[in-house]
């Protein structure tokens, strides 16, 4: 596992605010930007999952910087949020993996995070062992099912 | 080197293995179990922590080529549509399974009689009818008498009542009805009460990551430990390499390798194989000696051969309302026979069932939307990621595969295990009549879906994921030259050697096998139990 590019805090940093242009904050508040994934500990088994997922987004992130050193800023982050906007689109065109890789890192860990779950009006808890309550069988559906003769065939 | 010899020794402890080895455990005979997974506990599993959707990418994943766990051997489906899903720990693939667990019907065992095509079972269903019987209280079934797809005489009756069909199933069974199409509340195994000491299911929905509430009736937490307690011994992480055949041409016991990797040998009267459709013709095909040097029982030339999927299409609607779809048994809530037998108006034969899913959760929900293109980044994602969260509603078909010999699993000249046993290989495409069935089935369930009220309704030809339903690769009948097996799973060529798995299917029927394949093996239990005296003339 040690052969995982190991992300550095700079790297983290414009991972960030790329997940912020893939799962921006919600309207009403209410759901965060997807950027503060790239600091949690999922992100790092995520990037085990898919082989090449790691350098692909390294690979990603480094351009974005690229791309906004040549608008005349320092780096990705430097940029306002039309910027940041219009660089990843500008990456993504160049790059057809790195909006994918992007998306399956940012929508497969931001949707089991707690804070996120609560905003979707659903308990933060496991499902596990408390379970949910269900209402109990409307049988009579299936008169008009029991009305028929046999749908099996003789043998 | 092992001192003892064991009497009956049987490779893999998952739903065949399982039941076997519970109905032998009366016979006071010495029945030892190798295994090369472990126990999964009830705090391993994903369903403790919120994050249970992302281990499903995981160690909890279908395939064990994703999985990589020091119990699973790779298998190369390369040049397969459909991939290898299977679980390698005691329980096997049931620690996995959706627990849909229907019955084939009459006919499945008559199709070469009936339809011309592919091969009848040395058995019939009448036969059969007491084991599923047997399995079906030894489960823990959850289900309801009086389903007009089955016969009556003998009847079918699920021990326990069915399990709730929520908002989505109820959705669903008024789209059926306004059909005037056939459903029925799943036969699911999965107590929807206390049963035997286990607690009812708590509709947690997880269950296609394990269950840890034990109310899924996973062979781990039904047969063993009553097999357990009646003496049957098992050895986990015990990885078998090749059956061994004594002077006398019965097969004398097996070279197997323990967690440290170190090789081993157990002796055994008689070898029960009970591997899976992939597991077990790899292991006869890694067998090889001067009497058997295409693989041990392998005259037929048929191990490998013939192997049957149950190819899956899947629809989802997507409604205008919440259905509650993240509650209750993710694969247990109806079943559609329609479709299921042959009908000489349409332009294949055989048939298909529908099976109703739950919905999704919520991280399936922006996976799955993002493979459908309906979940974008950026500035519109969360309105269409509320468009899809807890509004849609899965349904798969399920289609009779028939027999190929082209369709087959062989040793792949490269791959290796991690203790260096040659890897399985699937050979595999859909058949003529299996395409025309699928896209039949599609086409039905689009239409249940509109007729339920979905808005919208996402198709999926094929599922690859769905490689779980493994038969046919040792098939049964009566005629050595034709199958590998006899009626009662002991092979043609080898007396004392027996086969319990979906391998021995002769046709594949459209529901899923579990059932059947554990009722097979009480049946093969009883035929040894019967023939003890001459089991090996
Ligand atoms: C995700 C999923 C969903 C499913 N859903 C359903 C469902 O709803 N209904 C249904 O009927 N079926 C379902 N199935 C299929 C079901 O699990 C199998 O049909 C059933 O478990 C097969 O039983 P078996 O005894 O043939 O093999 P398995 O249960 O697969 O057990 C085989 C065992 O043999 C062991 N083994 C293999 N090779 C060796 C070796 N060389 N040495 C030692 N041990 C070995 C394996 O580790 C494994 O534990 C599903 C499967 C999966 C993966
Ligand atoms: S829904 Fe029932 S069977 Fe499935 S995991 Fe939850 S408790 Fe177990």
């Amino acid at each position: 596992m040690s052969d995982v590019h190991q992300f550095s805090t700079h790297e983290r940093d414009t991972l960030a605010a790329v997940l912020d242009q893939v799962i921006p904050p919600s309207a009403d508040g209410r759901l965060p930007g997807a950027g503060f994934l790239a600091h949690g500990a999922r992100f790092d088994a995520v990037i085990r999952l898919l082989p090449g997922l790691d350098l692909g987004l390294a690979g990603g992130i480094a351009a974005c910087d690229e791309h906004a050193r040549r608008r005349g800023v320092t780096d990705y982050r430097a940029l306002s949020d039309a910027d940041r906007l219009a660089v990843l689109n500008e990456v993504a065109a160049a790059d057809p993996g790195f909006v994918p890789s992007l998306m399956f890192l940012a929508y497969s860990t931001y949707y089991v995070e707690d804070r996120v779950i609560a905003a979707l009006d659903l308990e933060p808890r496991p499902p596990h062992p408390q379970g949910y309550a269900m209402a109990a069988n409307d049988l009579t559906l299936l008169e008009p099912v029991r009305a028929r003769s046999k749908l099996w065939r003789d043998a | 080197m092992s001192e003892e010899t064991v009497d009956v020794l049987i490779i893999g402890a998952g739903a065949s293995g399982a039941a076997l080895a519970w109905s032998l455990a009366e016979t006071r005979m010495n029945v030892l179990c190798l295994e090369q997974g472990d126990w999964v506990k009830s705090d391993d599993y994903p369903s403790n922590a919120t994050d249970w959707e992302l281990r499903r990418l995981g160690d909890f994943g279908f395939s064990p080529n994703d999985r990589k766990l020091a119990a699973d051997y790779p298998v190369n489906d390369s040049e397969s549509p459909i991939a290898a899903s299977m679980f390698n720990a005691v329980g096997g693939s049931t620690i996995l399974f959706a627990a849909h667990f229907p019955r084939l019907h009459p006919s499945d065992f008559r199709v070469r009689s009936l339809d011309g095509v592919a091969t009848d079972w040395p058995l019939d269903y009448r036969y059969l009818a007491p084991w599923y019987d047997l399995n079906e209280r030894m489960t823990g079934v959850s289900g309801l008498a009086g389903d007009p797809a089955y016969p009556q005489d003998p009847p079918k009756r699920p021990p326990l009542p069915p399990l709730p069909l929520g908002q989505l199933g109820e959705t669903l069974a008024r789209g059926f009805n306004k059909l005037g199409w056939h459903w029925w509340p799943s036969d699911s195994a999965i107590i929807s009460q206390d049963y035997e000491g286990r607690g009812a299911c708590i509709n947690a929905g997880t269950c296609i990551t394990g269950c840890a509430q034990g109310a899924k009736s996973s062979s781990d937490v039904t047969y063993w430990p009553i097999a357990l307690r009646s003496g049957v011994k098992i050895k986990t992480h015990a990885r078998v390499r090749e059956i061994t055949l004594g002077a006398n041409g019965l097969a004398d016991g097996v070279i197997w390798y323990d967690e440290s990797g170190r090789e081993q040998r157990q002796k055994a009267h008689v070898v029960v194989l009970a591997c899976n459709g992939i597991g077990t013709p790899r292991l006869l095909l890694n067998s090889k000696s001067k009497d058997f040097p295409d693989g041990l029982a392998n005259r037929s030339g048929l191990v490998g051969k013939n192997l049957m999927f149950h190819p899956y299409a899947m629809a989802t609607g997507v409604f205008d309302r919440p259905l509650e779809g993240y509650k209750g048994a993710i694969g247990c809530c109806i079943m559609s026979q329609e479709f299921y037998e042959t009908d000489a108006k349409r332009d294949f034969v055989r048939g298909y069932s529908f099976e109703i899913l739950r919905g999704l959760g919520p991280m399936f929900t922006a996976l799955m939307g993002m493979g459908w293109g309906s979940i974008p980044w950026g500035k519109d994602h969360h309105g269409a990621y509320a468009e899809l969260f807890d509004r849609t509603a899965g349904m798969v078909v399920i289609g009779e595969d028939l027999p190929e010999e082209c369709n087959s699993i062989t040793l792949d000249p490269e791959l290796k295990d991690a203790n260096g046993i040659p890897a399985p290989k699937i050979n595999y495409r859909l058949g003529d009549n299996s395409q025309k069935l699928m896209a039949h089935g599609i086409a039905r369930a689009k239409e249940v879906l509109e007729a339920s009220g979905a808005k919208k309704v996402i198709e999926e030809p094929l599922l690859r994921v769905a490689g779980w339903h493994l038969m046919g690769t040792a098939r049964m009948g009566t005629d050595p030259k034709t199958s590998v097996v006899n009626e009662w799973g002991r092979c043609h060529d080898v007396k004392n050697l027996f086969i319990i798995d979906g391998s021995i299917f002769p046709t594949a029927g459209a529901v899923n096998p579990t059932n059947t394949i554990q009722a097979l093996a009480l049946h093969v239990a009883d035929a040894m139990k019967k023939n003890l005296a001459t089991l090996f003339d």
